[in-house]
């Protein structure tokens, strides 16, 4: 195996985990996808080396991620019913304390599960790798507009999913 | 705070759960040895064809609107001959196979030689004999139990589909069987796909040790350099490499051909260079060493790409395409 590949591997592989595990909401899944984007991109490592590894693979995940899954529907875990989303926060509660916001960011990440790929992946992109909405156009190949709607979509439906309750924490935000 | 910020902080406290997870590179290692030895399939059913690339080339650079061929075909590089190609045979011989598994093939991966089974893109029976213990394909959960085979301890190996990747949860599963005979050898067969635990036992207990034959080289080359030998071979991959690569077990070192379906990596770059190659469009690939691929599209199933490791085999532009020029496929 090539010398550089490992060294990579050695050193960005756990972030290239994580990055894979938002993306795919599963760890298994998230752990299948890595594995799939390096095996490819140790065929070309020595082009991907010189370039930018990091962007190529990011790319890659996003890309790949897209597409396999849509191979492996029959595999994918089913999503979780609106009623088990539910966030069970009393009407008249006054401020979020520490375990709401726990409670809430645990119903965020439940929430994801319900985006399309795309609208995840472009969450991700935008709050966790930091990427502008121009760089995420290039990830995903495709206009600025269009990662602009994928985002407004994605986050209405993940507040629309939290507005049942009416003090939920975040719901009316933005 | 906002919907935005606590997406934020719910995405970095995902991801910086602590998790216990195997070795990355080991995975991946095993999974590029995989690759390696698995590039067929996929193309469904094979048709009986000889498509030549070895044809005159032309060149656009991706820059001058219309190609302006080349004088003529070049004169093979100094030092470059026809490699010879010696396909190999397999030492054991099947006396049983689970049903519909279909004709096998022989190949190589480096030091190793391989009998290969396929049905479909997810039912893929192997044995390799090599000298050293061969790959899991899947990595175990400690239930790995002991039995024998033809009087020789072994190691068994069963994983459903739960838990690896690119099969059916439920339908598939992954069995591995692993002996070592009696000159040292060691003999590996997996199994991925409906063949039980005990339709894999019966296969590997029925293997003798008689040759099975040599399968068809999947692709003539004209010329290479002097010295190269097969790396690997499996229907639709081939590497030539120097000889002292051929202990490289991952096998995929030296100079590579391989067809396979159009896909991601297959799509040319925007600085990729244009080429024309026997009147079909194709795609130079650089990097800081040198050409790194030269990618042909065959028809809309096939695209023929030829790799090169620099560092195993230095290739200079020119020669990548000289090369591929000498290339045919045959089937």
């Amino acid at each position: 195996m090539r010398h550089g590949f490992e060294e990579y591997v050695r050193a960005r592989g756990d972030a290239l985990r994580r990055f894979a595990y938002l993306l795919c909401g599963d760890r298994e899944l998230g752990e299948d996808l890595v594995q799939e984007v390096l095996i490819k991109a140790y065929r070309r490592w020595s082009r991907i080396e010189a370039d930018d590894p990091g962007g190529y693979l990011r790319t890659a995940l996003v890309r790949s991620h897209v597409s396999w899954l849509r191979r492996r529907s029959s595999g994918e875990r089913p999503g979780r019913t609106g009623e088990d989303l539910a966030i069970d926060v009393a009407p008249d509660r006054p401020a979020p304390d520490f375990a709401d916001r726990h409670a809430l960011r645990d119903d965020l990440w439940a929430r994801l599960d319900r985006l399309t790929r795309a609208q995840r992946a472009v969450l991700v992109l935008r709050y966790y790798e930091d990427l502008d909405d121009r760089q995420i156009a290039e990830v995903l190949r495709c206009a600025t507009s269009t990662v602009r709607v994928h985002a407004a979509r994605g986050l209405a439906r993940m507040r629309t999913e939290l507005t049942p309750s009416p003090s939920s924490l975040s719901g009316g935000t933005r | 705070m906002m919907l935005e910020d606590d997406l934020r902080t719910t995405l970095r406290e995902h991801a910086d759960e602590p998790v216990v997870r195997p070795d990355l590179l080991d995975q991946v290692r095993a999974g590029i040895r995989r690759d390696n030895r698995r590039r067929v399939a996929v193309l469904g059913a094979a048709v009986l064809l000889v498509a030549v690339v070895a044809v005159p080339v032309a060149v656009t650079n991706g820059r001058a609107p219309d190609p302006v061929p080349l004088q003529s075909a070049p004169a093979d590089p100094a030092g470059w001959e026809r490699p010879r190609m010696d396909p190999p045979t397999f030492p054991l011989t099947p006396g049983w196979t689970p049903s519909g598994l279909g004709a096998s093939r022989v190949g190589r991966a480096g030091p190793s030689v391989l009998l290969t089974y396929e049905r479909g893109p997810t039912e893929h029976v192997e044995v390799e004999v090599g000298p050293e213990p061969g790959a899991w394909w899947a990595e175990g959960d400690g239930s790995d139990r002991a039995t024998t085979v033809s009087g020789r301890p072994a190691k068994v190996r069963v994983v459903g589909a739960d838990v690896y990747q690119g099969m059916n949860p439920g339908e598939d599963q992954y069995v591995g069987i692993r002996w070592q005979l009696a000159d040292g050898r060691w003999v590996q067969v997996g199994s991925e796909g409906h063949s039980t635990e005990s339709d894999v036992l019966r296969f590997a207990r029925g293997l003798r040790l008689r040759t099975v034959p040599a399968s068809p080289v999947p692709f003539t080359v004209a010329t290479a350099p002097a010295g190269l030998v097969l790396q690997t071979m499996t229907e639709n991959y081939l590497c030539l490499a120097p000889a002292a690569l051929l202990a490289d077990r991952d096998g995929g070192r030296g100079v590579c051909i391989v067809v396979e379906p159009p896909g991601e990596d297959t799509k040319p770059a925007p600085e990729d260079e244009r080429l024309t190659v026997g009147g079909r469009r194709a795609t130079l690939s650089d990097n800081p060493e040198g050409p790194d691929s030269l990618t042909v599209p065959l028809d809309s199933r096939r695209v023929l790409t030829v790799y090169v490791k620099q560092e195993d085999v230095p290739l200079t532009r020119e020669q990548l395409i000289r090369f591929a020029e000498g290339t045919t496929l045959n089937w």
